[in-house]
């Protein structure tokens, strides 16, 4: 009965889909996944689009972010997909591994203003040579730290790797062995170690060219070493230990609220959810950037935070290009959207938001922002860095050493060979 | 005749077109999925027996088969056996026992919700129900999640709660042990232990097989108490193999593999299954038997 109740609720919602995309050319349709405040800002900033161009209508269709990639996996498949859809810098490899998954919006390029937008952030939207995405905020991880169990334990913020080292310990001796200073998971400590070997050798994790990881036996053994002694130090928990807490957000975890685990290295745009759950009156600050001595690259994962891009069936691609343009661009669209989808990449969206006191610079994720915008980075991060299949082998290998059934030689080998299979199937 | 014939089709047709449309037509393209390189986006491409070459040197295809036959053996044993001791109790006649039957079959009703799996977590969790109720004795608290052996007994043992369906199968099949039969043990001096064991286990046995075929067919399957109180973990010890079809199929977009997989849990399941129908010549008794064949 229910499954027969679904299958018409499929058919009727298809049937719905179809007439939409059999209606007028000059209908766009738009898509993306958010909350309530974003629905709000972006309904709005389209309404000022269509009194601007009359002749275009939208019909926007968003959701939460549970389900919205299964959902628009779906239309893609279909050919149904959206004329401007929000898209996110790791489906690239899934959607578009050769650059025909959506328009090349530079093609675009005479109403879609992209002198607004960083050269390297451009790169990032970029598949084999097409702009399939342009950036709409950029984010990268960096350090932000407890304020009041780091004064507990009266040590300064670290400023070099080492500084971190010799936390822990402190952390342990004055607070006791449920404190950490900061605190790591899987893919976390994955990005961590790479910014260290970035600052250390230059050389990325990835080389998409030849299918395999670029570090030698010797690199792979030294980025593993750097976790193990990050748990014997006392400077992050074992996995082992974040386990027993039983599988949910770092943020939900009692340790987390009560400032047990004193820090993260966490994207700049996610950081306000990890302070609005401290227990009052804890709250976070943003720590310095731990470098290497002499480094000129400081290792940034630095990625879209969101991205916008055109259906590769849209039959309005101009259209489509327009609205983005308006949204991005032009003040009557920046200016209804505000901050929905983090502090703009478009010079012109952030100068304007900055004077008129929208962009606040005490803010975490601001003041991460600038932190991240005067650091050196060179080397673009492989989107094949977040393949969620060398994540979950990556956290098997950690696992397994925190058990103690693989040695960290042991883990480091296997990690290589295991991860090297992995990418030659998915790099195309 | 006829007439009929094609009326009671058109009465089944609903459920007809819904088993072809919803089972048999997933069923037989996973089939074909399972011989391409498909992730949902690009078309599939042909790969032939790539798929189930792959898994031969797959470390996490081994492991997680272990775990779910580790599993397997550990719930259905438990389950079965606590399901027929309620059964066995609240077979008696005592008072409020309508009340206790009700009650013991409450775990199954709430199933396999996700909140149940949650309210799990929260039990056993390092700072969770247990080991604050522990506390009060002076237990030191345990890492009942983070060590590989304790995190499949939590698991395992939100499946074990769940015994009200099989419960209830085998209180029908007490009562229909003639009583009679007691009587006559009675006479003759058997202890209840005696009458438990050569009198009730052995006619109820067929009712034991159905329980355990029906049971162990869904504990392969098992999905929703290691996702969602272990994630798989720690280090893959409660990772079962629905788990890794899921991810494969659904967060690698790996479909290819992931149909693959699946039709090797089919496999892996008709077989344990063939195997079980086989050996139950020699310990399942149908009434007309004479017992043994």
């Amino acid at each position: 009965m229910k499954i027969r109740t679904i299958a018409l609720f499929v058919g009727l919602a298809s049937a719905g889909s179809m007439m939409s995309i059999n209606a007028s050319a000059e209908d766009l349709r738009m898509s993306w996944w958010g909350g309530n405040s974003r629905h709000t800002a972006t309904n709005e900033a389209v309404k000022e689009f269509e009194k601007v161009h009359p002749e275009i209508s939208v019909k926007t269709e968003y959701t939460g972010w549970g389900g919205h990639l299964e959902r628009l996996t779906t239309q893609i498949a279909g050919n149904t997909e959206p004329d401007v859809m929000q898209t996110n810098w790791n489906w690239m490899p899934i959607f578009s591994a050769r650059g025909e998954g959506f328009k090349d919006l530079r093609e675009y390029s005479n109403v879609l203003d992209l002198s607004q937008f960083d050269q390297s952030a451009l790169e990032a939207g970029t598949n084999n040579g097409k702009l399939n995405g342009i950036p709409v905020s950029m984010t990268a991880r960096v350090f932000y730290y407890n304020k009041d169990t780091w004064a507990k334990a009266g040590l300064p913020y670290p400023v070099t790797w080492d500084d971190l080292m010799k936390a822990g310990p402190v952390f342990k001796e004055k607070l006791g062995d449920e404190y950490f200073p900061l605190m790591l998971e899987g893919r976390d400590i994955i990005a961590m170690n790479r910014s260290f070997m970035v600052q250390k050798y230059g050389i990325p994790m990835i080389d998409e060219a030849s299918k395999k990881f670029a570090y030698s036996d010797e690199q792979m053994l030294e980025f593993f070493k750097m976790y193990e002694d990050m748990v014997n130090n006392h400077v992050t928990p074992s996995s082992k230990y974040v386990a027993s807490f039983g599988k949910a957000n770092l943020y939900e975890h009692k340790p987390w609220i009560n400032g047990e685990w004193a820090g993260v290295y966490m994207w700049n745009s996610a950081i306000n959810k990890y302070n609005d759950n401290l227990r009052p009156p804890q709250s976070m600050e943003l720590g310095f950037y731990l470098m290497q001595k002499g480094a000129d690259d400081a290792g940034l994962f630095y990625k879209p935070a969101l991205m916008l891009s055109i259906g590769k069936n849209s039959k309005n691609p101009e259209g489509a290009a327009k609205l983005i343009n308006f949204l991005l661009n032009e003040p009557a669209g920046y200016n209804a959207m505000g901050l929905a989808r983090g502090v703009p990449l478009s010079l012109a969206a952030r100068r304007a938001l900055s004077l008129d006191g929208t962009i606040k610079d005490d803010d975490l994720s601001v003041a991460g922002l600038a932190q991240i915008d005067d650091l050196p980075k060179k080397l673009i991060t492989s989107p094949h860095f977040e393949n969620p299949k060398i994540l979950g082998l990556f956290e098997e290998m950690i696992e397994k050493m925190d058990q103690g059934s693989m040695t960290v030689e042991q883990a480091a080998k296997e990690f290589m060979s295991q991860g090297n299979r992995i990418l030659r199937r998915a790099i195309k | 005749m006829y007439e009929n014939h094609r009326l009671g089709l058109l009465y089944i047709s609903p459920y007809i077109i819904g088993l072809l449309l919803f089972t048999a037509f997933p069923f037989l393209s996973s089939l074909i999925i399972s011989f391409t390189n498909y992730d949902l986006i690009n078309p599939p491409e042909y790969v032939g027996l790539d798929n189930y070459r792959y898994m031969m040197d797959d470390d996490t295809f081994y492991q997680s088969m272990g775990v779910t036959f580790a599993y397997v053996f550990l719930t259905i044993p438990l389950k079965l056996a606590f399901a027929l001791f309620i059964a066995f109790v609240l077979n008696f006649k005592l008072r409020g026992i309508k009340f206790f039957r009700t009650a013991y079959y409450i775990p199954s009703i709430l199933g396999s919700s996700v909140a149940i799996a949650v309210l799990w977590r929260a039990i056993f969790s390092l700072d969770g129900l247990l080991n604050n109720f522990l506390g009060i004795f002076g237990v030191e608290a345990i890492s009942w999640l983070g060590e590989p052996v304790f995190a499949m007994f939590s698991v395992t043992l939100l499946r074990v709660w769940q015994f009200g369906s099989a419960m209830v199968i085998f209180l029908a099949a007490l009562q229909s042990v003639p009583q009679s039969q007691y009587e006559a043990a009675l006479i003759d001096g058997a202890s209840k232990w005696q009458m438990f064991t050569k009198i009730t286990v052995p006619l109820i046995t067929p009712v034991i097989f159905f329980n355990f075929i029906m049971q162990t067919t869904q504990a392969f399957q098992e999905f929703t108490a290691p996702y969602v109180i272990t994630g798989g973990g720690p280090a893959k010890s409660t990772y079962l193999f629905s788990l890794y079809i899921y991810e494969t199929a659904f967060k690698y977009f790996d479909l290819g593999y992931g149909s693959a997989l699946a039709w090797v849990l089919f496999l892996a399941v008709a077989v344990f299954t063939a195997i079980s129908f086989k050996s139950s010549k020699y310990w399942v008794f149908y009434s007309g038997d004479k017992g043994g064949k």
